[in-house]
């Protein structure tokens, strides 16, 4: 009788421990999302899109900037009045839009994250003491099959439930997902990229007036180009960071759509491979903006 | 003006850049008088400031297009953040219920000393969640 036990005991535990039973448990679920994969695309993204913050150009920097030309061209000691109000509107909305999007990606990393479901049955164990309880006696197997079979069931349903949850939230979020990542995108690289745009031609309009003028030394002139290409050179930079920076909220962008519309079709190969090429990308987004910083 | 969108309000920014480049090229590429050349680079200035503006303002008018999407996306991450303490709170369980069968392996040791200690574990485990929880919250 006691063997009996003992052997249906092992047998159990031998299935509850097997990766077969794992994965049975995984496709059951409608949609099988690949947690380590999510977290990989979840944590790059994050990662590319935290570049906002070292971007180190803004609506306000750009209407300071302007207001400083317009003393320059008109030649006057004391700066005129500066009003900036509507470009810091302009800066919060960016802010707003960043902090939404970046609160999303900071949930989605740590709810897809292997850690959060990789409970110590510790406290449980240190309780569970081998030894006689009035008419209960517990032994050291006994002990150990429990601690090792609590733990594999409790990751194996919480992972079931957090893949579940995951999928949902992709699928809500998916849509203003798309809207955000897009009116971040059109904020920065059309509206203050065009502005960037609108500076260099300031400048221009201000060396060209410098370099036609018939008093001015040649040495002035070549000061004055020299000045000229520096301060563009400046510009081009920043524009490649916002260009780069760009890129990087289409991929992530590509990236969530392509988690959407895959969440219940495509096998767990095939998104795997899939979502290693957006993480792939994203990191070389990330180098390539760090290089440009490094130029600055 | 309140007719157009962002993505409007951009594309006259654009045609009004690209007018002022057109100016700021003639201006360059021919000879002109003291007189003209001020006058062109007034009206390039001009152009350009017109161009600026609307860029910050269709910066601003984006907000009309993202209001619902902002609120939608709140909410969506307030709910992966109360699953995700919900997930953590397992943890916390688990040592709650650890404390609690140490308590009862005292009761059925009627080891006085032990069972006093058992409850003071269970209390601090308990205490210690609830802080834990407070912290989160």
């Amino acid at each position: 009788m006691q063997k009996a036990t003992s052997t249906k005991t092992s047998t159990m535990r031998s299935i509850l421990s097997g990766p077969l039973f794992l994965l049975c448990l995984c496709c059951l679920l409608p949609g099988c999302v690949n947690l380590k994969k999510v977290n990989d695309y979840s944590a790059g993204s994050l990662k590319s899109l935290k570049k906002f913050e070292e971007i180190g150009y803004t609506f306000n920097r750009a209407c300071l900037d302007r207001c400083e030309l317009e003393q320059l061209r008109s030649l006057r000691l004391r700066a005129g009045d500066c009003n900036c109000s509507l470009d810091q509107q302009a800066d919060s909305i960016a802010l707003l839009i960043y902090n939404s999007v970046k609160g999303y990606f900071e949930g989605m990393t740590r709810i897809s994250d292997g850690k959060v479901t990789d409970y110590k049955p510790d406290a449980l164990t240190k309780a569970l003491k081998e030894g006689s309880f009035g008419d209960l006696k517990i032994g050291k197997e006994e002990v150990d099959s429990y601690a090792a079979i609590s733990t594999i069931l409790l990751r194996a349903t919480t992972d079931i439930y957090r893949k579940k949850k995951i999928s949902k939230y992709i699928e809500e979020a998916n849509g203003p997902v798309q809207v955000l990542l897009s009116a971040m995108d059109f904020n920065l690289a059309a509206n203050l990229n065009g502005k960037l745009n609108v500076r260099k031609q300031r400048l221009e309009n201000i060396y060209v007036s410098l370099v036609n003028d018939s008093l001015a030394s040649l040495y002035d002139k070549t000061r004055a180009i020299e000045d000229y290409n520096s301060a563009t050179r400046g510009i081009e930079l920043r524009q490649k960071q916002l260009t780069t920076f760009s890129k990087g909220l289409k991929t992530i962008a590509a990236g969530h759509q392509q988690l959407y519309d895959s969440r219940n079709k495509i096998t767990v190969g095939e998104l795997k491979e899939l979502l290693t090429q957006y993480a792939s990308d994203l990191q070389n987004i990330v180098d390539e903006f760090n290089k440009l910083k490094n130029q600055s | 003006m309140s007719t157009l969108d962002a993505r409007q309000l951009n594309e006259l920014a654009n045609s009004f850049l690209a007018f002022a480049q057109a100016v700021g090229d003639y201006r360059y590429e021919n000879t002109l008088t003291p007189a003209e050349n001020r006058e062109l680079s007034d009206l390039q200035w001009t152009l350009l400031n017109y161009s600026d503006d609307l860029f910050t303002t269709s910066a601003v008018l984006v907000m009309n297009d993202v209001a619902d999407s902002l609120a939608t996306i709140d909410e969506i991450t307030k709910d992966i953040n109360k699953t995700y303490r919900k997930l953590r709170n397992i943890q916390k369980a688990i040592n709650v219920a650890g404390a609690a069968v140490t308590l009862g392996a005292a009761l059925f040791s009627k080891n006085p000393q032990a069972v006093g200690k058992a409850i003071g574990g269970l209390v601090k485990t308990w205490k210690e969640k609830e802080d834990e929880e407070e912290e989160e919250a």
